[in-house]
Parts: C-alpha cells; sequence; structure tokens
C-alpha cells in the first residue's frame, strides 16, 4: 500500500490522471482504512476535545484544522458510498463509518510506532483505552500483566534479538 | 508523466546524495537507449523520440519517449540495487515485488474502469533478450501530460478549494478515489454507468499472477520482505495478517531498542494480543469474507 500524493499524476485542475507504482499494492482488511497524515486519528478524544474548546491553546488552529480535514475525508467517503448505492452497488462494509471505529483507529496506531517517536507511551494507553474501554487505572494494571507475560514468553520466539 | 530534469537535460543535481549521483552516472552511461527506441515504435506502430532528461527515484529511473502523434510512453527502467540498501529487500524479494506490480496492472486492465492507472505495455523481466541489449529490466507503460500531485501541492491542506467544497478550509481532489486499494479488495469507486464490476477477493495479499485464464492470483505479500514481516502471506484470516504487522513491529523496536522505551515494545505486542485472543475484537475486525 503505496498510495499518496507522490503516486498521483493530476492535470492542472487537479483532476486526477493515474494512479502510478503499483509494485507495493495487495489486498488487506477493510480496517487498515484509516486517517491519512497530516490528519491522522490516533490521539485520545478527551485531549482533542480540550484542545478544540480552549481556542487560546497553542495547537487550537492547527487541531482544528485537523478535524475539519478528517470531516471532509469522511464526507467524500460518505459522497462515494452513497453514488455506488445509488446504482445499485454497496461496499461490504462503509469505509466512512469504519474510519471512526475502534479498529481503523487502533490499527492506525499501530502503524505510528516507531514513526511518532516519543509518543509510544501515549499511543499505547489510547490502544488499550479503545479496545477494551478500561480507565487509567485498569489500562496501568493490564498493562504491567502485560509486560510480565511479554518478558515472560515472548523471548526470542518471533524475533531473532532477544525481547522482553 | 513523471517530474522530469528541469531544463530538458541530464541533471543530476537532485541526485547528489549517498552515492546516488555517481550510482545514475554509470546507469545513464550503460543503458542502450536507441532499443528502448526502438522497442517503443514497434508498439506503437510510428516513430518516437527519447528525452534526454530523466527521472529517478531509489528503484527505476523514468525516460519519456514522445511518439509523432503525441503520445506519451514512459520506459521505466530498473536500477541496480543500491549498495547501501539498509531496508530488509533483497534481489529475490524486488524482482518478486515487480512481478506483483506486472500481475496488478494486467489485472487492471481486463477488469478496471473506474481506476486510472497506466497501461502497461511491455515488461522486459532480468534476463530478457532485450533487457539484456537495454541493459537493464525495464517495463513500457502509458504516460499523461501531468504532473504528481505531490510535486504540484506538497501540502495537501493547502490544496485549492473547488466552490462545491466551500465549507471547509481543506479540501482534496477527488478523494474518494485515493484509497483505492486499501480495501479488503480491490474495489473501484467506479464513476462510470454500465461498466461496473466489483471483486472480491478472498485472501490478503499481493497479485502475483494473472492471465484471462487464471484470473488474479494472490500469492505473499510483496512488501513482506522489505517490511520484515514474520509471515508472507498469503493471510486467509485478518488475525493473522494483523499479527505479522505487530511482530514485525515489535521486532523492530527490540533491535533498535536502547533500553528507554518499554512502551515501544509493549504496544505492538498488546496489539498482537488483543486481535488474537480477544473474542469482541476479532469480531471487529472481521474476517475477510471468502
Amino acid at each position: 500500500m503505496d498510495i499518496g500524493a507522490q503516486n498521483i499524476l493530476i492535470d492542472q485542475d487537479f483532476d486526477f490522471l493515474a494512479i502510478i507504482d503499483w509494485e507495493f499494492a495487495q489486498t488487506a482488511p477493510w480496517e487498515v482504512n484509516h486517517y491519512p497524515m497530516p490528519f491522522p486519528l490516533v490521539f485520545a478524544d478527551a485531549n482533542t476535545d480540550y484542545i478544540l474548546q480552549n481556542p487560546d491553546h497553542i495547537a487550537h488552529h492547527h487541531v482544528s484544522r485537523q478535524v475539519a480535514a478528517r470531516k471532509m475525508y469522511r464526507q467524500k467517503f460518505r459522497d462515494a458510498e452513497q453514488a455506488l448505492e445509488s446504482r445499485g452497488r454497496c461496499l461490504q462494509k462503509s469505509i466512512a463509518d469504519l474510519l471512526d471505529g475502534a479498529a481503523s483507529r487502533i490499527y492506525a496506531m499501530l502503524e505510528k510506532f516507531g514513526v511518532f517517536e516519543g509518543m509510544e507511551e501515549e499511543l499505547t494507553y489510547e490502544m488499550v483505552r479503545l479496545a477494551y474501554g478500561f480507565d487509567r487505572e485498569e489500562a496501568e494494571k493490564y498493562l504491567s500483566e502485560m509486560e510480565a507475560k511479554m518478558k515472560g514468553t515472548y523471548l526470542g520466539q518471533v524475533c531473532e534479538v532477544p525481547c522482553g | 508523466m513523471f517530474p522530469l530534469a528541469r531544463a530538458g537535460r541530464p541533471s543530476y543535481d537532485d541526485w547528489d546524495y549517498n552515492g546516488m549521483k555517481e550510482r545514475l552516472e554509470r546507469f545513464i552511461s550503460i543503458i542502450n537507449k536507441s532499443s528502448l527506441i526502438e522497442h517503443t515504435q514497434f508498439i506503437a506502430g510510428q516513430s518516437v523520440s527519447i528525452s534526454e532528461a530523466f527521472s529517478a527515484g531509489q528503484s527505476w529511473c523514468c525516460f519519456e519517449l514522445l511518439a509523432a502523434d503525441g503520445r506519451l510512453i514512459i520506459a521505466r527502467v530498473r536500477l541496480p540495487r543500491h549498495p547501501d540498501s539498509t531496508d530488509g529487500a533483497n534481489e529475490h524479494s524486488e524482482l518478486y515485488s515487480i512481478e506483483c506490480e506486472v500481475a496488478t496492472m494486467k489485472f487492471f486492465h481486463e477488469n478496471v474502469t473506474g481506476v486510472p492507472f497506466p497501461r502497461l505495455y511491455a515488461y522486459e523481466a532480468p534476463g530478457s533478450q532485450r533487457a539484456a541489449i537495454v541493459g537493464a529490466a525495464y517495463m513500457l507503460i502509458e504516460g499523461f501530460y501531468g504532473n504528481t500531485l505531490q510535486d504540484v501541492q506538497f501540502n495537501i491542506c493547502e490544496l485549492p478549494v473547488r466552490p462545491s467544497l466551500c465549507s471547509t478550509c481543506i479540501s482534496f481532489p477527488n478523494p474518494a478515489r485515493v484509497d483505492l486499494n486499501a480495501g479488503a479488495h480491490y474495489h473501484t469507486m467506479d464513476f462510470r454507468p454500465n461498466r461496473t464490476r466489483d471483486f472480491h477477493i478472498s485472501t490478503i495479499g499481493s497479485i502475483s499472477h494473472f492471465s484471462k485464464d487464471t484470473g488474479a492470483i494472490i500469492g505473499k505479500l510483496s512488501t513482506a520482505v522489505a517490511d520484515g514481516l514474520s509471515s508472507d502471506g498469503p493471510f486467509i484470516e485478518a488475525c493473522d495478517y494483523f499479527a505479522a504487522i505487530a511482530d514485525a513491529k515489535f521486532c523492530h523496536a527490540c533491535k533498535n531498542d536502547d533500553g528507554s522505551s518499554l512502551f515501544s515494545r509493549l504496544g505492538p505486542f498488546i496489539f498482537k494480543d488483543t486481535v488474537q485472543n480477544t473474542e469482541p475484537f476479532q469480531n471487529w475486525w472481521g474476517a475477510v469474507p471468502l
């Protein structure tokens, strides 16, 4: 999956001429569809809401633009899906729906590991919150159990180098 | 089609990093352009001229061939592997990725109408007679009079707003067509009435072979080796695919671990555990329909 602005050919009116570079094309589960950079949905809703409600927050302008971009991104999928539906063709799953779903959001977070360096802890807690609905205390308990499990069972099972 | 060097002459200025310039100079000096012209003329059935300028990435070097009737054809010529390549790919896996691209383009040509893509005129694999004469493996594909969106506007949040989209400050050109290969299937957003087909491919992988007789064969993932996946696929179950990605992230974190971040390992570990072992989660992901 290598689709992006670098692989979309356009004319002077920004209409698409061709999608190029299919070397890394693949089939994939629906849930890999997620909001792309530069407006990923990987941070806690509470943080986003807080920033949106505080116009003086240093990130207010930026986050507002990201929220608007996500809304438009989703709406365009919705429009396209409705256009298909009006012709008697339905996708098995609605991409517009799943973009805000937990699975798509958690997958987007996994993708950011090794990319958003220094944010791994925040991403991990948000993954756990979305997957299980845990509050902070429950998440800490779960994470400490999983840490023990990781150290106890994972050594060398997957990687050539010791982990844990 | 591809952004060629400005001013219509070869320029290595943009590639003067990490040995790319010398690598390209050597490459350009051995490529037999007249053989590329000859092959293209044979396909186009008319005379063509080849550009002096070229564009090059890490893997391909592209020349424009202009036919007498104005059609553009792109010669996409494979660069030798960079000696300092740091990704996990190797010559074998790169060749497989090229074969997948060829098969995917053939599949599209026969089946897809809603997604614009370049037509593949020829592919000369390593070892073919024509590739040997030209000096490298290559493809001849359809060219377009345009440029990449990234080159026209690097920041997609700064795209011009069309009147119909004025409700917000940010716009995308026809974004519904953007994510066309990221669904569970090669679902095409087909906007042309009367030419509608859906493709339900039940396994997760890359199209490794296509012919009219066999249809699309889904093989292992073309990115598996480069991404360091623990399993190449193809995958029947979505959770196995997700687990392989999580493993790769986990191993990558282990190999690069400086002891500072427990979470760089714990995050992928939890992702895998959750996908594999949690009942509600499996329902959320859903298996790819067979």
